[in-house]
């Protein structure tokens, strides 16, 4: 029997990307989908004004709720992360967000030297957990207008998911949004095209330094129900997982460390069969890494 | 020797507990707050503003 093309992991990124994209129509109308189920936020990074998006971008929520007039605290999204945080953690980011695999996918185009790592990389890695607390809560709770009314502060000024998801799509086929366009999309733009260069360069670079959804996800990943195991008995300590892991950590002695992503590239690269990976009450992990 | 695997083994237990703890109080507290999110019509502030082109999401205003 023929070996699928594609991985497992890149399969379901791409079927949950199709399905929760999948109003087709909205790409060649310039409109966005408005029916009930956008009461619904959807796991991964995904803007509400893609053109296709049927779910809420959580971020994108969560800075709605704040910044109303209405409300200075988000229960129906501080349960929704606690929910899907604590069953999946950071698999969220692995398998089900739209703007992980098209990084992952430019991180596939050819380049003549690709960075691994550099001096700042760990460092940098605090960034996205600024990043949510001064633009996603802080500056949409204090900096209001007349009407009580905050902005989404890191949507307006730092998603380049809503440049490229529904920025693009939507002012190349809307003419009357095209007459308004000016300095703050063309900033976007910009924002849109260091991310995809750098993108090319270093794997998932946004979801590394300043995604705050993965941020929120890596608070769960040490005691998320899919979590990883490392079978100390049967771990020789070659080294080889930590070598294939993308995100730079060593999945023996960091396991189920904030930066890991569920990728499972440290699996396939241990020959032992020392890594496994799971749903589970509690914890599995015998000895020092549980 | 066999003291030291019995006092190994009830440390994993320790941590295992620990974390079964945390997953069931975690999930408990999420439930929690999102009926009480749905009570207070929070709901309808996501709806609201997903249904409309967000203007400064995809960088017109």
């Amino acid at each position: 029997m023929a070996k699928w093309p594609i991985s497992f992991r890149k399969t379901v990124q791409s079927v949950w990307t199709v399905l929760t994209n999948g109003y087709i129509v909205g790409f060649f109308r310039g409109k966005i989908y408005t029916g009930k189920l956008k009461n619904m936020c959807v796991p991964g990074l995904n803007c509400y004004s893609c053109p296709g998006s049927l779910g809420s971008c959580p971020i994108g929520s969560l800075q709605a709720v704040l910044g109303s007039a209405k409300y200075k605290i988000s229960f129906y999204l501080l349960g929704f992360f606690l929910l899907i945080g604590t069953l999946l953690g950071r698999l969220v980011c692995g398998f089900l967000c739209p703007f992980g695999l098209i990084q992952e996918l430019l991180y596939k185009i050819p380049f003549i030297k690709k960075i691994r790592t550099f001096r700042l990389d760990r460092p940098l890695r605090w960034l996205k957990y600024g990043i949510l607390v001064v633009f996603v809560m802080l500056l949409p709770l204090f900096i209001v207008d007349a009407a009580g009314t905050g902005s989404p502060w890191f949507c307006k000024w730092i998603c380049p998911a809503g440049t490229l998801e529904g920025g693009v799509p939507l002012v190349s086929t809307n003419p009357a949004l095209q007459s308004v366009i000016g300095f703050l999309f063309h900033w976007k733009l910009a924002i849109l095209l260091v991310t995809i260069l750098l993108s090319i360069l270093i794997y998932r670079p946004f979801c590394k330094y300043i995604c705050p959804l993965g941020a929120i996800y890596a608070l769960f990943n040490k005691v998320s129900v899919y979590r990883y195991h490392v079978d100390q008995e049967k771990c020789t300590g070659c080294g080889k997982c930590e070598k294939a892991c993308p995100m730079q950590i060593s999945p023996v002695r960091e396991t189920n460390h904030l930066e890991c992503i569920r990728c499972g590239e440290c699996k396939g690269g241990c020959s032992f069969n020392a890594i496994t990976s799971g749903f589970s009450f509690g914890s599995k992990n015998k000895g020092k890494n549980s | 020797m066999k003291a030291g695997v019995k006092s190994s083994g009830k440390r994993w237990k320790r941590s295992t507990d620990k974390i079964l703890m945390w997953q069931v109080l975690l999930f408990m507290a999420g439930v929690l707050a999102f009926a009480v999110g749905i009570y207070r019509d929070e709901v309808r502030t996501v709806l609201m503003k997903a249904i409309y082109i967000c203007l400064e999401c995809i960088g017109i205003g």
